[in-house]
């Protein structure tokens, strides 16, 4: 089961740098980090702090914006539920071009917006969550799909504005709640 | 591990013994208490049946030497009148009068689950308290992902049915209604389970790819005219026979409508003729009278398809009047008798052209016209009507 | 009596570690003997006294060896240790936690494995004494693994809408008392409404010892045995039940052995 998390920074750079003109190159990014994010399992005797530290999740940084590699898993009518690694699955609308190639299975890109929506309501003490993820759908990663769509990624390619700019190493954690 | 020893000697309904000692550790008692109260309770309710029963036959023997019958003439059917008979009740309800039936069929059951040796109950829903409806609705949830599966696996592929990958035809039926299925799995469960499978099942049937589940949802379904009879208030609708003669089929049925007697045979492959007591259609000069008779033509859109024959009688001709009066001779209303034709056709055409139940039982034609002509009260001119009242 | 359990396990909690290394079991001689009532007055208030009344193979720790079984790594993968968002934590549930991460709680794998290997240790002495385990969820999602889990291990569960009184009011309910699980699984505590399973005080009410896998959301009261862990991803209980499915193998195996033996 693959379930990848991407963390782009390299390849948003990359984006942010040729989505005037094409995004071949970050497609080729994307494919190949995919195989290099894998799990391994060699982490057999790994304390869990160190196993923590090395992890996708940890390395994600913030959340908000992150393009994020999710595999669809349900389908009901138009809805779609994509597990991407975390705790949530991510629900979305299938979009309205070719959606017969959104099925179980199905390998998509997501923008990742919140791991898990909850919203504290007035006058209570805790959260109320919806037990899902919040994300957009951003394409389909299947091969036989990228070069459909190709054509009309310039307008959903990620706008350089709400990414972040500097790498800032992240802190280990500490703090309890 | 002490919290169990603990836990475990203090709980009455535990079945091993506390494992105090370490060589009974898991030596286990071979009847739980909760076994041994209901075998308890087990062979209470059979010795209490068994003394019933004996009862019953003894009330039986009486019943018979009162009656002055047989013993062997005196089944269920005579003992019911016999009742009646001995304790006349006025109670409406049925159920309130006295009855005296076998003990088998009227005390209520005792609930028999079967235990393992150990005591443990069988089945791994059992806790759920409706096992076998849970069951089904769990086996239909598996069943709806499966489905799901498969669509999404050979959606695009050649390698497969092209009719496997469309919904369950279901045409002509219709779920089994909650008493089928109680009957069916041998549980009582609630009206709102019964919704829940509905509505898991009709959710299952709409997946596309339900097709490859057809024998599993026909199990449930049963065809759709089955149960329509029973809805209909008065007459059901009659058997369908065949002309031996001339080989066309026919139904016949007899109603009636106010004081009028009709006995109704429509022919099918016929052309549209009437004979109501040897009068045909344009005999009846009132429009009305015409309507009336054409209408269940018209909703089942079967015009000119079918002839009528129809004899019709006075109701109250075929009492019997008081030995010492001559006999009145009454007639049925003008209008009455058109009612009465058309009640009868109808449920023909409905036995003939199955596909017109609903229409005609939508605009009522099915359905029985009870009404009679109030009887006049005794100190009264009429029914309601009364005397002129004059203080002096 | 309750009280005198509660309290029981209260100080079993805390004394457990000590006493392991203080008392050494002596099964030859308390094996014969039978704990006197003057002892077992002390033993409502110090159960700790009773330890060498109890079998041997209830004062190891780890009779089966789970210490070996379970691996942090695959639980990881399993994901485990993700937690709910930081505003709906529930305060008795800070101490499984490792920490939060821009919002997101994470458990200890460390202390999930210590309390899991507890648990497991737990259902397989269970399964070996013959006992029933009902398992019993909440989450619509994984409601069919739960269920075909319990029916290949030959024990029960309960996925549906809870009918109150199941555990206490059964004869009412089934028209006669039968026998009651020893010991209740809860794969997930919360409601789809947020409230605790109305099963947890049912069988606290019944002295029937409980399982809880308690997310960080989950309120880990009137349950016996907690696994702080995910309770919400496939992934997660499918690693869980596999485990208990395991723990409940290895107690009938050892029952089964022990059987022969006799």
């Amino acid at each position: 089961m693959l379930r990848s998390i991407l963390c782009s920074r390299a390849i948003l750079r990359c984006s942010r740098a040729y989505s005037t003109e094409s995004i071949t190159a970050s497609d080729e990014n994307i494919i190949d980090f995919v195989d290099t994010v894998t799990e391994s399992s060699e982490a057999q005797s790994q304390s869990f702090a160190s196993l923590l530290r090395n992890s996708k999740f940890m390395q994600l940084g913030d959340f908000n914006g992150r393009l994020v590699i999710g595999k669809i898993v349900n389908r009901i009518q138009e809805d779609i539920y994509i597990d991407f690694g975390l705790k949530f699955n991510a629900v979305c609308k299938v979009p309205t071009a070719n959606s017969e190639a959104y099925r179980s299975g199905t390998r998509v890109i997501i923008r990742l917006l919140d791991p898990e929506l909850s919203e504290r309501f007035l006058g209570s003490k805790k959260d109320l969550t919806l037990l899902e993820a919040d994300a957009v759908l951003v394409r389909s990663l299947s091969s036989s799909q990228r070069h459909q769509s190709r054509d009309n990624q310039s307008k959903s390619t990620p706008s350089p504005t709400e990414l972040p700019q500097e790498t800032s190493k992240p802190e280990e954690v500490i703090s309890i709640v | 591990m002490l919290r169990i020893a603990l836990t475990r000697s203090s709980r009455a309904m535990s079945s091993t013994s506390p494992p105090a000692v370490s060589e009974s550790d898991t030596s286990v008692r071979k009847i739980g208490k909760a076994l041994e109260t209901y075998l308890k309770n087990s062979q209470q309710h059979v010795a209490m049946m068994e003394k019933h029963r004996a009862d019953f036959e003894t009330g039986r023997r009486h019943l018979a030497k009162m009656m002055s019958l047989d013993i062997h003439e005196l089944d269920q059917a005579a003992i019911d009148r016999a009742i009646q008979y001995l304790f006349p009740s006025g109670l409406t309800d049925p159920k309130a009068r006295p009855v005296m039936r076998p003990p088998d069929e009227i005390l209520p059951k005792f609930q028999r689950f079967t235990f393992d040796e150990e005591g443990k109950p069988e089945g791994t829903r059992f806790f759920t308290l409706n096992p076998k409806i849970y069951g089904l609705l769990s086996e239909i949830g598996v069943k709806t992902q499966s489905v799901m599966k498969f669509y999404d696996e050979h959606v695009g592929s050649r390698s497969v049915n092209r009719s496997d990958l469309e919904t369950a035809n279901l045409s002509g039926s219709q779920w089994i209604t909650a008493d089928k299925m109680k009957k069916k799995l041998s549980e009582k469960f609630s009206n709102e389970l019964y919704g829940q499978v509905i509505i898991a099942f009709e959710h299952l049937a709409s997946l596309p790819g339900s097709a490859i589940e057809q024998k599993f949802l026909s199990e449930f379904r049963e065809p759709m005219t089955a149960s329509t009879d029973s809805k209909l208030f008065g007459l059901a609708i009659p058997n369908v026979q065949t002309c031996a003669e001339t080989n066309r089929r026919y139904a016949e049925v007899t109603t009636h409508c106010k004081d009028t007697r009709a006995v109704v045979k429509v022919t099918d492959a016929g052309k549209g003729k009437f004979s109501i007591d040897g009068l045909q259609l344009h005999d009846f000069r009132h429009l009305q009278s015409r309507e009336i008779l054409l209408a269940p033509f018209i909703i089942s859109q079967t015009l000119g398809k079918f002839d009528v024959t129809a004899t019709t009688d006075c109701i109250s001709n075929s009492l019997p009047e008081a030995p010492n009066r001559e006999p009145l001779k009454r007639t049925g209303g003008m209008s009455a008798l058109p009612r009465a034709v058309r009640h009868g056709t109808a449920l023909c055409i409905a036995a003939l052209h199955p596909e017109s139940i609903e229409p005609l039982r939508l605009s009522g034609l099915l359905t029985l016209d009870p009404r009679k002509n109030e009887r006049s009260k005794v100190n009264q001119p009429g029914a309601r009507a009364k005397w002129i009242w004059k203080r002096r | 009596m309750r009280r005198v359990v509660s309290s029981a396990i209260r100080a079993e909690r805390a004394f457990s570690s000590r006493i392991a290394s203080l008392q050494k079991p002596t099964p030859s001689t308390s094996s014969s003997s039978v704990p006197d009532r003057a002892t077992l007055e002390k033993g409502t208030v110090q159960p700790t006294v009773l330890k060498p009344f109890v079998s041997a193979s209830l004062q190891h720790e780890d009779l089966f060896n789970f210490e070996s079984a379970v691996h942090v790594d695959e639980m990881f993968k399993a994901r485990l240790h993700y937690g709910h968002k930081v505003g709906t934590v529930n305060d008795n549930m800070k101490w499984a936690l490792y920490g939060e991460r821009l919002g997101v709680c994470v458990f200890d794998l460390d202390i999930t494995k210590k309390f899991l290997v507890r648990a497991l240790n737990f259902v397989a002495h269970i399964s070996m004494r013959g006992g029933m385990i009902l398992f019993v969820t909440s989450n619509r999602d994984s409601m069919f693994d739960v269920e075909k889990a319990a029916e290949e291990v030959g024990q029960y569960s309960h996925v549906r809408k809870w009918q109150a009184g199941t555990l206490t009011n059964t004869r009412q309910l089934l028209g006669a008392s039968v026998r009651l699980p020893d010991a209740v699984c809860f794969l997930s505590t919360l409601t789809s409404l947020g409230e605790n399973h109305p099963a947890i005080i049912e069988a606290a009410k019944m002295a029937i010892p409980t399982i809880g896998v308690v997310d960080s959301n989950s309120d880990p009261a009137y349950l016996t045995y907690l696994v702080p862990a995910n309770d919400d991803t496939p992934q997660s209980t499918e690693y869980l039940l596999r485990m208990f499915k395991e723990a409940i193998r290895k107690g009938q195996e050892e029952r089964k052995r022990l059987q022969q033996g006799k």
